[in-house]
């Protein structure tokens, strides 16, 4: 009798296999994903464009509507711009790069940006924009 | 006597699993809760790269002036915003050869450049955009 007893509790076990497996594909799929962007830490106001491409940037400037640029959640001089880039892109040296500027941002503290990021050895220069 | 030695043999091959799948849970969390999907998009502004200056100059060049008050030239023509796709269209059409160049002054805004941009775009233009010296 108290070996029967026995059996029934190993049949009350699940098996956890598949589960695991499952896990495991999950966890995968989120490594191979995972890209660490760094974030302005501002949420400007884009300009709209209807033309735009989709973009799977690493890097992003921020430029704010009072053209102050972000970097990394730091405000960083325009002068500095290039240096911070090229630091960034030593993680990261494939990563595109994208600048989210606010659509009343100066045309001229966006194009220092874009030249320094340049300078910086970004091949493509792209400005966020929105629908 | 052989029964319990067979099934208690069987239980001792077992891995338990159950430590492996709480780490890997662990991780699993971790990346789901660090990962950040970014669907950005945006307009590719990389300006040419720069060529002599004779070949630039043979280009007629449609130029869409922004000023400090964020007024419009089209060609030293003043135009709304609602108004440029329909003049750069009628320029280009004039000559096919022709690019349109987005000069802007240094403190107007930039939306107003980029949607110039996105109008010769929609058009099928080839446009450039640069920004005035300051001062």
């Amino acid at each position: 009798m108290g070996r029967r007893k026995m059996e029934k509790q190993e049949e009350a076990q699940i098996d956890l296999t598949p589960m695991l497996d499952v896990t495991f594909i999950m966890l995968i799929f989120f490594i191979v994903t995972a890209q660490f962007v760094k974030e302005p830490g501002i949420r400007p106001v884009r300009p709209e464009a209807q033309t735009a491409a989709d973009l799977r940037p690493a890097i992003l400037v921020g430029v704010s509507e009072k053209s102050e640029v972000w970097i990394n959640k730091r405000i960083v001089d325009v002068r500095e711009v290039k240096a911070v880039v090229q630091q960034l892109r030593e993680d990261n040296p494939l990563g595109q790069l994208v600048i989210q500027t606010d659509r009343n941002a100066e045309a001229g503290v966006v194009n220092e940006v874009m030249l320094s990021v340049q300078a910086a050895g970004v091949d493509a220069v792209n400005i966020s924009t929105t629908k | 006597m052989r029964r319990r030695k067979s099934s208690s043999e069987a239980e001792n091959a077992e891995v338990d699993l159950t430590p492996m799948l709480d780490v890997t849970f662990i991780l699993l969390i971790f990346f789901i809760v660090t990962s950040v999907f970014l669907d950005e998009e945006g307009l590719d502004l990389t300006p040419p790269p720069p060529s002599n200056a004779d070949s630039t100059e043979s280009i007629p060049v449609i130029q869409v002036r922004i000023d400090e008050q964020n007024e419009i030239y089209v060609n030293s023509r003043f135009t709304e915003l609602g108004g440029v796709r329909a003049q750069i269209e009628r320029l280009y059409a004039e000559n096919s050869q022709s690019a349109v160049m987005v000069q802007s002054h240094p403190r107007a805004r930039i939306g107003i450049a980029v949607s110039i941009i996105d109008k010769a775009k929609q058009a099928q233009i080839p446009v450039s955009f640069t920004v005035d010296a300051e001062g």
